[in-house]
């Protein structure tokens, strides 16, 4: 099984749009773990914003979900941190 | 079936959502400007058929009734219509500019349904407004027709409320504005004033 655990995204968001509320949604997204949110640009009516989500097993879809629904439009994914969890088998004994 | 915990939590987010939908669609100060404004015309107008008729003579609490309704219903339904196309094309506008903005849909998102309900809220604000300023002025002559006033004594306790009403939204305007709500309260009183003086001398003229 392939998890993702770490996702860097370059999004867009409207300008009176709060930070706040979409750290906090985000973070109640099925494996997300911690937030991190940076406003990296500030137009008229949108802010460019870059997002570091880390977590144990990332819901990519219902984290889209959240984002689009705060009318968050994702750009790109930057950067992406997957990893195979290794399924335990249990031990034979000798 | 919902638990009594669960319905209270479904509450909870229901009254929460509707707190955010406010917030972002910036509700407020808009909803008070329209419950101000439009609070005011249905006070004035039950003060002008009150006092209009009061000078035509009418001893009759049954047409003060229905003219004082008749006139506060038909703003409210005016109230109601003209707030909500207005909001409707002003917030689809913007939603739509913030659409091209953002290259993206916003109808089905948190931006969309703010925009829906602050539409919904304010034409219902707008609405309520004088009509039930209209019914809280006309409220004496329907204890007339219960035979629990005389006629000229209800004249008078819907005056007074209408301008009790007056002087109490120049006091929430002072209070809004941070500044003396009393000669706040007097402004707004003496509009009440000059129209009940209108009518007087005009019904002395006629």
């Amino acid at each position: 099984m392939v998890n993702i655990r770490r996702l860097v995204i370059d999004s867009l968001m409207p300008r009176d749009s709060s930070i706040i509320d979409l750290s906090q949604a985000i973070c109640r997204v099925e494996g997300v773990e911690e937030v991190d949110i940076s406003v990296m640009e500030v137009d008229v009516k949108t802010e460019t914003i870059k997002l570091t989500i880390r977590g144990a097993n990332i819901n990519y879809d219902e984290l889209c979900k959240v984002m689009n629904d705060h009318g968050t439009a994702i750009r790109s994914i930057d950067e992406i941190n997957v990893a195979r969890k290794k399924i335990s088998t249990p031990s034979q004994p000798t | 079936m919902l638990s009594i915990r669960q319905k209270l939590k479904a509450l909870r987010n229901f009254s929460g959502n509707f707190k955010q939908y406010f917030q972002m669609a910036k509700v407020g100060e808009i909803a008070r400007r329209y419950f101000v404004l439009n609070a005011f015309d249905g006070a004035l107008i039950v003060l002008g058929v009150v006092l209009g008729t009061y000078v035509a003579g009418v001893t009759d609490p049954h047409i003060v009734i229905s003219a004082g309704l008749g006139a506060g219903l038909a703003m409210s339904l005016s109230g109601v219509w003209g707030a909500y196309m207005a909001e409707k094309a002003e917030r689809s506008k913007a939603l739509k500019e913030l659409e091209s903005a953002l290259f993206t849909d916003l109808k089905n998102s948190l931006w969309g349904r703010a925009s829906r309900v602050a539409t919904v809220w304010l034409a219902f604000v707008n609405g309520i407004s004088p009509v039930a300023v209209a019914l809280a002025a006309i409220t004496p002559f329907f204890l007339v027709k219960l035979g629990l006033l005389g006629f000229q004594f209800a004249v008078f306790l819907s005056l007074g409320t209408a301008l009790a009403v007056l002087f109490a939204l120049g006091m929430f305007l002072g209070k809004i504005s941070k500044e003396n709500i009393f000669v706040q309260g007097v402004k707004m009183l003496s509009a009440g004033v000059l129209i009940a003086l209108i009518l007087y001398f005009a019904g002395l003229v006629l």
